[in-house]
């Protein structure tokens, strides 16, 4: 059963390497294939959902560095969230890339990033996350330059520079857990530190794992590193972007799960001045993320704050570490994910059929294209968190672990940020659905544009799941019930 | 086995090297000749190396402390033996490039002689030997550097002559103090650590430092990238500078006592510089446009991650240096050789004219860019490896030093990252701009000869970096007796 | 039986969102849609009364919904209020269809106005403060698109300020909803109750109190959240301002009666905060009322007052605790009158703006003097709410007025000064005279008065077919709604009352003398005052010489733009712009500035001063040598091949060379001497 691990991560490998140097001319047959790998990844990802935790050992660079895969229920959560937004994604891209050229390259970078987010889900030890972890970012960055204009190569070089150093800080942390460790570093939940050994080296190791934090929070657009998610997101193509800050992001929240509940056990840091400073960055980065996204005026700038924003709730939840907030930071990496690409791809379809980047260009779009700006007025209202849809719940979620948590000042501050955040959200996702429906001077004609299925499909399909999430969030709350 | 046949690799090469000249200049049979001396000089090696056992020979005695004396132990095996696998390709490498160079005769010459110079740095068996074999190898490799005759060439030989020889007077100041303190240069531990003896260490280390790079005596190395590229990728990759940082191990391991040492003022010293230069070397590199200089800066970085490894002084730490020591050497070569071929065959000196230069030389770029990820410590790449044993040596020694040497490491890695990643970056995927436009014009995929000396590295460099365990564990064996 | 309940709640939004995507083929068939649902919810709401009488309940609990679970209960006063709230939908959705005959996107309309009513219903059956919660967001965002219908200029800034507030406001009754779940575990109106019975109001339950006050006040229309209100009913279409007053308010109101009688029964402090809100609401609403010259401000402004004078009743049912019976029966009969007077007054502005295409007050004026039908259903509604003998308004105000003085009276017993519940007394009798003065000054104004120019006077008069055949039959039906309520007070409006005792957690009171003199009194009292009001205040200082009714209220002293948005909105952007800005821009700046000062990518060249040049020219006096690279590349060249062996004397690398093999020589010499 473990090869079905090594299939799910190889396919898309073979997937990428045929498409970038196979001879394939047709673009539906290079979008087909893209669509039927994600596909198969997704089906082999839900099976190895039913099957119980799988083990494989692949092999080992050195003494103490091996690469093992491993299927716990984290990965498998991740995984399928992963394969399935990257199918859906796919469909919307093969009407998207018509404007951009050279499809094979970004097809087959495209799957290289989905094989190296696989790799990462099922990582088993903390080096095989760490390795993982770099060769997403060298992989999802050339999507970011795909335009190969100035502006975009400039904007991918930020990204790589603010990954790479983010992973690098994060590697002081991996070499001293791995020293402290009892033995191998394979994830144990609870942790797998030598609580004997680390006794009287506790102060450094705090300073060690709250830079190690921030180091892999980097790539999730904590507080001062989340200068690259602004610069990325206007320039890539707006697949890549959903990619980007729906699943990318996600990576960063991946490493830090694995480091807090399976490497030092959140024991460790429960209660000390770490949760403490890494709550309080973590809360000026939703306060700040929110209110910069308000003042933006490209669109997709817009939402790439919010997605700094969005995904730091994300953090807050795992930062708690107690297991209402923990389920509801689950909760909202589902429905985050979903909403994020859906409107990422609204974003895409506005471009793709009016080549509009700014918000007060977006006067009277509803009425051209009726059905995606329905999609992202629902997707808006989700991730406002509106009852039915799935970010309220998990809001709850974050608001009642929070209070529980019992830290004096931030248990109550932390509900009152992620509500004030709320409040920005509407505020600058909101006008835009509005404006989108109502035109203010009755002159202008406004022709309806025939919006294509692949465009409609993904994003209905979006929002019908992002609010499944919602109601019937209990499957996902079921995940977290062991953990902490 | 006597060490007497520790003889033959060291004056096979100079002989040869001095019969090379009286063939043709341009003939292929001094080309054959050459290469048929050093394949001969490296299987020698080899051979001994899984066979001589290490007892010490000494070959000439002149007074009470000083004689040439000859050994083969774990470090001089693992050092001898990659010169030895790297000096063929750097050969051939060599021949290739200087096709239509002058005095082409001269220069080979002079390449076979210093590989056997270096075999015998590896092959010494006490301090003075080793010192006497280090002055020879500055003036053998002084005429690769002022090969071209050039402005700067003149002046990059100048500066090497000044630096070396300023080095070499400082250690041997030290190699006196230890001598007074020690009573003897034999490779012997020697216990004591008065003040006298830390000093001692200290000349002993930035004496031999200055072949090292290490951070005040290390401008020789960006100059001496005037050289003509297989002086620079061989010497200053390779032999002269690694010669250095082998000279520091064997001082630290061979000559002091290294508990004694552990936690003294001069390794507090050594630790802060080798940390400075890190950081110092990978800065610099990626402010410098100029391509040869900005990888001449790599190195001087790189050479102070083995000098951070050995002045951590503990078994572990020596592991690591010699790691970082074979890594680096095979990343270093497969960009310089890469480096040299851009340069030949398009006659950009300046990154940003490599804009968009991708197109026209893919194969050459890929193995850059394997290199460079390697070079940058990207893990299932060589150096990654190296960088691990590194930081969990820092970590064991759980001193302040140790964890600023640990940020340094890490910090210049990231700079390694913007200075060695961004060059594919440019080839692949900028579009030639109006600088570069004439440059890319006439660039085109260098001859097979190339190809197969860099791809060879770069390919190497990716083996060791899924499975290096075989290495590690002859490296630890090769240490184990030691400590 | 209880899934009657969530058939009741889910069938307005999928029929309406059938009727969505049927009305672009054929619009008649979505009316037909739209009217048969709210046609079968008051059949299926009878089958439910009648079923379990008013005292019987049943509960209905659906959990893993939204991982917390919904559960809806269906008890007398939910019962009853459910049952007004689809007949208010009945009769505008009906009024509607004349009313938006020829207006833009009316599919829109319908769709969220069907929404609406599931969100209302939902709240109104919630049995916990979660679903409350969820079903009060749904309702107070599908209620925008109403407000917005005619996407005029001003209608968008009014529907901004009322979108804004609510979801402002619905954050901050999130927020107390975390901290009460955060204290009791459980959000459920009998686990809340039974906590607070055991363990009283600890500091952070008041504190949810107050944030939930706030939520729920503020689509109350209480005092200072109130700004909304004047704001959006004049912008919207008629009869979704009838439903945005009627009823919608009335969900603010449902979440207070939550607070007042499951937490803050007994508790002194929440009350008289309550008690002042209400009381500042009450006579705010009147005086600003009396102030506007809009026909439906006026109505808008006087629903604030009444919504005044509801909460007035809750705050002293919380005071006087388990005999607050009096309070809480005359508060619900108050909120069905209003809800049916309102329907009644919304839906005639609406006949007035339909035909007049207007609603100020000078140019409305005297468009019903021929219009009998029009004047005797206005007239209904406005001796309703005047409070006026028989009619319903008396019943309910008597009832919250007897509340008053019993507590007056108990407090006089225990010695306590109740000098302060006596102005409130006060306050409360003068906004009853001031409702009696503005509805009167409506009245006059639309049916007494003439229009100052003849010829609109003679177009109103003879514009006979201003109300279609079904529209008069709605109208008709609301205005009898009133009267039945009005007309046997103990025997309709206390009755029902009297049901919802076990809700309110009060005791239940069945008689009350309406007509024994101390009730008249206060009666008579209020109709004095609204009298010399009326014939002071509005006839001389309103009205000019020619009649004109004048807009006294200074235009400064609006407190949207006062204080709301000089705080929230200029106070968030200086914020974000300057302190925010400056935090994003932090780390990059950082780098820019590295890359200025020590990055600073430096190109190479070569330059001759350097040391190593110095000393070589030292050198180079003893042996000068010419520095051109030419001579020294000839040299070389001509060196190297001019001698058979192949060496130059003068070659350096000679020297080089020759010092090689004298070591070697030495070497060889040492070994073998």
């Amino acid at each position: 059963m473990a090869s079905l691990m090594i299939i799910s991560i190889l396919l898309p490998l073979i997937g990428a390497l045929v498409l970038y140097f196979g001879k394939l001319k047709n673009r539906n047959v290079l979008n087909i294939i893209a669509f039927a790998i994600s596909a198969v990844v997704f089906v082999l990802s839900t099976t190895i959902c039913f099957t119980n935790s799988l083990r494989i050992e692949l092999f080992q660079i050195a003494k103490d560095i091996t690469v093992l895969l491993k299927a716990d229920i984290i990965s498998k959560f991740f995984a399928v969230i992963i394969s399935c937004v990257f199918t859906i994604i796919s469909v919307f891209s093969y009407k998207y890339l018509t404007i951009e050229e050279n499809e094979k390259k970004f097809h087959s970078f495209y799957l290289l990033t989905l094989t190296m987010l696989m790799a990462l889900c099922y990582a088993g030890n903390l080096t095989t996350m760490y390795l993982t972890f770099e060769l997403v970012t060298l992989c999802s960055m050339p999507l970011v330059m795909h335009s190969r204009t100035q502006e975009s190569i400039k904007a991918a070089l930020k990204y790589l520079y603010y990954s790479l150093g983010g992973a690098f800080v994060g590697l002081i942390g991996i070499f001293f857990m791995v020293y402290f460790s009892t033995g191998s570093d394979e994830f144990v939940l609870g942790g797998f530190l030598d609580t004997v050994k680390v006794q009287d080296y506790s102060s450094l190791m705090q300073v060690v794992i709250f830079i190690t934090l921030i180091g892999f929070g980097v790539k999730t657009g904590v507080f001062p590193f989340q200068g690259w998610l602004p610069t990325a997101h206007p320039v890539a193509p707006s697949p890549a972007s959903a990619v980007l800050s729906g699943i990318v992001t996600k990576a960063g929240v991946i490493a830090i799960i694995r480091i807090v509940y399976f490497s030092i056990g959140s024991a460790f840091i429960k209660d000390t001045w770490v949760q403490y400073a890494w709550i309080s960055i973590i809360l000026f980065t939703i306060f700040m993320g929110s209110s910069m996204a308000l003042i933006q005026k490209n669109f997709k700038k817009r939402l790439a704050y919010s997605t700094v924003s969005q995904v730091s709730y994300i953090v807050l939840g795992i930062a708690m570490l107690n297991e209402e907030a923990l389920s509801g930071s689950f909760l909202h990496i589902a429905s985050h994910a979903l909403i994020k690409v859906g409107l990422f791809l609204v974003a895409g379809a506005i471009i793709l059929y009016t080549e509009k980047h700014e918000v007060d260009e977006l006067e009277g779009i509803g009425k051209q294209l009726p059905v995606t700006m329905i999609c992202y007025t629902v997707l808006s209202l989700g991730l406002i968190g509106i009852p039915p849809a799935g970010a309220f719940v998990s809001k709850w979620y974050l608001a009642i672990g929070s209070i529980d948590s019992g830290l004096n000042v931030l248990d109550y501050l932390a509900p009152a940020v992620l509500l004030i955040s709320a409040i920005l959200t509407a505020a600058y996702l909101l006008p835009i659905a509005v404006r989108a429906f109502i035109v203010k001077d009755k002159s202008v004609v406004l022709e309806k544009k025939q919006e294509s299925l692949y465009i409609t499909i993904p994003l209905v399909v979006l929002t019908i799941l992002s609010t499944c999430v919602g109601l019937f969030a209990d499957q996902i709350v079921e995940i977290v019930k062991n953990l902490v | 086995m006597s060490a007497w046949l520790l003889l033959i690799p060291i004056l096979l090469p100079i002989i040869g090297g001095f019969i090379a000249r009286f063939f043709e200049k341009k003939s292929t049979a001094r080309k054959i000749f050459s290469l048929f001396v050093v394949c001969l000089t490296s299987s020698f090696v080899i051979w001994f190396t899984f066979t001589v056992s290490p007892e010490v020979e000494t070959i000439i005695k002149f007074g009470k402390y000083f004689s040439f004396a000859l050994k083969l132990d774990g470090t001089g095996k693992i050092f001898s033996m990659m010169v030895a696998l790297l000096w063929p390709f750097a050969l051939l490498y060599s021949f290739a490039y200087m096709e239509d160079e002058r005095r082409q005769d001269v220069y080979n010459s002079y390449y076979i002689m210093t590989f056997g110079i270096v075999l015998g740095i590896a092959y010494s068996a006490n301090l003075m030997s080793m010192y006497v074999i280090y002055e020879a190898l500055t003036f053998i490799t002084l005429p690769l550097i002022t090969h071209t005759a050039t402005k700067e060439a003149r002046r990059a030989g100048r500066m090497y002559l000044y630096y070396s020889l300023t080095g070499s007077s400082v250690a041997l100041v030290g190699m006196g103090m230890l001598v007074i303190n020690a009573g003897t240069l034999d490779f012997v531990p020697h216990g004591s650590t008065t003040d006298a003896m830390q000093l001692a260490y200290a000349l002993l280390f930035f004496g031999f430092g200055v072949k090292a790079a290490i951070f005040p005596l290390c401008h020789w190395l960006p100059a001496a990238s005037a050289a003509p590229t297989p002086t620079t990728a061989l010497l200053h990759a390779v032999a002269v500078v690694k010669a250095g940082a082998f000279a520091i191990i064997r001082t630290t391991y061979y000559c002091f006592d290294i508990n004694k040492l552990q936690g003294s003022v001069v390794q507090g010293i050594a630790l802060g510089f080798a940390a400075f230069t890190i950081v110092y070397g990978a800065l610099k590199a990626a402010k410098e446009q100029h391509f040869k200089r900005r990888l001449a800066y790599s190195t001087i970085a790189n050479l102070s991650y083995i000098l951070f490894g050995v002045a951590l002084m503990t078994k572990a730490g020596l592991i690591a240096a010699l790691i970082h020591l074979v890594y680096h050497s095979i990343t270093k070569i497969g960009l310089f050789f890469a480096c040299g071929a851009i340069i030949k065959n398009s006659g950009a000196h300046y990154v940003y004219e490599l804009d968009g230069m991708g197109k026209k030389m893919p194969i050459t770029f890929t193995f850059f860019t394997l290199s460079a990820l390697s070079l940058t410590g990207i893990p299932l790449f060589a150096c990654f490896v190296s960088k691990w044993y590194l930081c969990t040596a820092a970590i064991e020694l759980n001193s302040f030093v140790g964890y600023m040497g640990m940020a340094a490491l890490i910090i210049s890695s990231l700079f390694t990252a913007i200075y060695a990643l961004s060059i594919p970056i440019r080839a692949f995927v900028y579009k030639p701009n109006v600088i570069s436009q004439p440059i890319v014009e006439k660039a085109k995929e260098p001859g097979i000869l190339y190809l197969v000396t860099i791809g060879v590295f770069a390919i190497l460099a990716v083996v060791f970096g899924v499975m290096s365990t075989p290495l590690v564990d002859a490296i630890t064996s090769a240490v184990g007796g030691l400590v | 039986m209880n899934a009657l309940i969530i058939y009741l709640i889910l069938a307005p939004i999928i029929l309406g969102t059938v009727g969505f995507f049927v009305s672009k083929k054929y619009p008649k068939l979505r009316e037909v849609i739209v009217i048969g649902v709210n046609a079968l919810e008051i059949i299926i709401m009878a089958i439910l009364a009648t079923l379990f009488g008013l005292n019987g309940s049943s509960e209905l609990v659906i959990n893993n919904v939204l991982s917390l679970g919904l559960s809806f209960k269906a008890d007398a006063f939910r019962i009853v209020y459910a049952f007004i709230t689809v007949f208010v939908w009945l009769m505008t959705i009906t009024f509607s269809r004349e009313y938006m005959s020829h207006a833009a996107n009316k599919d829109r309309y319908y769709f969220f106005y069907m929404i609406t009513l599931s969100g209302v219903l939902g709240v109104f059956f919630s049995n916990d403060l979660f679903t409350t919660y969820v079903f009060f967001e749904i309702m107070s965002i599908a209620s925008y698109p109403l407000v917005i219908h005619d996407e005029k200029e001003n209608t968008m800034k009014a529907g901004t300020t009322y979108i804004s507030i609510s979801i402002i406001t619905g954050m901050v009754l999130l927020m107390g909803l975390f901290v009460l779940f955060g204290e009791i575990r459980s959000l459920s109106f009998e686990a809340i109750r039974e906590y607070i019975s055991i363990n009283g109001v600890s500091s952070k339950v008041f504190a949810s109190g107050l944030l939930m006050l706030v939520g729920f006040g503020a689509k109350a229309g209480m005092f200072p959240l109130h700004i909304w209100l004047p704001k959006a009913h004049p912008v919207a279409p008629a009869p979704a301002s009838a439903l945005l007053s009627g009823v919608l308010t009335k969900c603010g109101v449902f979440g207070v009666i939550i607070m007042a009688s499951n937490i803050f029964m007994a508790n002194e402090d929440f009350a008289k905060l309550l008690l002042a809100f209400a009381v500042i609401t009450m006579f705010l609403g009147a005086v600003l009322a009396l102030f506007s010259v809009d026909l439906k401000r006026t109505l808008a402004c006087s629903s604030m007052s009444q919504i005044g004078f509801i909460l007035t009743s809750l705050s002293f049912m919380m005071l006087l605790n388990k005999e607050g019976g009096i309070a809480s029966q005359g508060a619900m009969l108050h909120m069905m009158n209003h809800s049916f007077i309102k329907l009644v007054l919304f839906m005639c502005a609406g006949v007035v703006a339909m035909n007049a295409h207007s609603l100020n007050l000078n140019d409305v004026k005297g468009y019903g003097r021929k219009k009998p039908f029009l004047m005797v259903i206005f007239l209904i509604g406005t001796l309703g709410i005047m409070g006026i003998p028989f009619f319903g308004g008396y019943t309910s105000k008597t009832m919250i007025h007897e509340g008053i003085v019993e507590y007056i009276n108990i407090l006089n017993e225990e010695g306590y000064n109740a000098s302060a519940y006596k102005t409130v007394e006060w306050i409360f009798l003068i906004s009853g005279g001031l409702t009696i003065a503005y509805m009167t000054k409506l009245f006059v104004c639309l049916f007494v008065e003439k229009n100052s120019d003849e010829i609109k006077q003679k177009e109103y008069d003879d514009n006979k077919a201003y109300l279609s055949i079904i529209s008069r039959v709605v109208f008709s039906l609301s205005a009898v709604a009133i009267l039945l309520i009005g007309i046997l007070p103990n025997v309709v409006g206390v009755k029902i009352t009297s049901y919802t005792s076990q809700f309110f957690n009060t005791e239940e009171v069945t008689k009350v003398a309406f007509f024994s003199w101390e009730c008249l009194k206060g009666a008579v009292i209020s109709i004095v005052i609204g009298a010399t009001v009326y014939l002071s205040l509005v006839m001389h200082l309103f009205k000019n010489k020619d009649g004109r009714y004048l807009d006294l209220w200074p235009r400064w002293l609006d407190l949207e733009y006062l204080v709301y948005r000089p705080i929230l909105v200029q106070g968030t952007m200086l914020l974000t712009l300057y302190v925010v800005k400056g935090f994003a821009y932090m780390f990059d700046g950082i780098i820019w500035l590295l890359k200025k000062t020590i990055l600073r990518s430096t190109v190479y060249e070569y330059n001759d001063d350097s040391l190593q040049h110095r000393i070589g020219l030292l050198i180079d006096r003893i042996k000068p040598r010419k520095d051109d690279e030419e001579y020294h590349a000839k040299k070389a060249d001509e060196v190297s091949n001019n001698l058979r062996w192949k060496f130059a004397v003068s070659d350096f690398s000679f020297a080089m060379a020759m010092a090689c093999i004298g070591l070697v020589i030495v070497i060889l010499f040492a070994i073998f001497a």
